[in-house]
């Protein structure tokens, strides 16, 4: 029995390894679609590089890198549990996604800057 | 009852044939699981699975608010993981800690708003009387 657990246990490791070197390998290789990540979005299409974005995708690879290496610790400890996670980095979760959500927001509807004119012409007539 | 639990105030005694069985089964499942995900895996390398647009919105530009969800889900989906078979035997965790309820909550939250903006905005970019 304890073989068999000690088979699973393997085939799902590895499984989860060959995923994640996949999934990757393809953004890296930008075989899966990465175009206009950090690009801002506007109703016409994209428009120019977003740092709103950039400290986003870096606050997320820092939050997923602290959680691993926080259960990696609590694993080699021979403490299976979740590591208690330091109120800090819910502040800079919730911090980042907000400016993430507002730059989106001001964007699309232009809530921080000038109307576009244009688009609220009688004709409605795009740039 | 004493059948499967032998006398009353001694341990409970197994029948061996339901361990035998629960042993052939528990193997069944473990070989068709590693194939199962070795075929996965092989769909996915030769593209028949096709991960290309996984974090693409139907616009076909990518979007950051699936790419950050789908790296919590995953991170801590993997985190489960290596903590249920971390152990001599597999476990359940005895507890999951708010914080990482908190945590998905955040990143899910986040991707819904996310896609209501943009849905927000197709919406008003519909001709009048369309």
């Amino acid at each position: 029995m304890h073989r068999l657990f000690l088979i699973a246990r393997i085939e799902i490791q590895v499984f989860l390894v060959a995923l994640t070197l996949i999934v990757g390998f393809q953004l890296l290789t930008r075989k899966m679609n990465t175009e206009g990540l950090l690009f801002e979005k506007k109703p016409d299409g994209p428009a120019g590089f977003s740092p709103a974005r950039l400290q986003m995708l870096l606050v997320t690879l820092a939050g997923a890198f602290y959680l691993i290496s926080g259960v990696t610790a609590n694993i080699n400890q021979s403490r299976l549990e979740f590591p208690d996670l330091d109120n800090r980095l819910f502040l800079l979760l919730c911090g980042s996604h907000f400016v993430y959500l507002g730059g989106k927001l001001n964007s699309f509807f232009k809530l921080f800057g000038k109307s576009d004119t244009t688009a609220n012409s009688p004709k409605g007539d795009k740039q | 009852m004493n059948f499967f639990f032998g006398l009353q105030g001694a341990a409970p005694a197994v029948n061996p044939q339901w361990t035998t069985l629960a042993l052939v089964i528990g193997w069944i499942l473990t070989i068709f699981v590693g194939l199962l995900a070795g075929w996965i895996l092989f769909l996915i390398v030769t593209g028949k699975i096709n991960l290309s647009g996984l974090i693409s919105e139907p616009t076909g530009q990518a979007s950051l608010s699936r790419f950050q969800f789908l790296v919590f889900t995953f991170v801590i989906a993997l985190s489960l993981f290596l903590i249920i078979v971390g152990g001599d035997r597999p476990a359940f965790p005895e507890k999951i800690p708010g914080g990482i309820l908190a945590l998905l909550g955040i990143s899910g939250g986040s991707y819904v708003v996310a896609k209501g903006i943009a849905a927000s905005t197709a919406d008003s970019d519909t001709p009048q009387g369309t």
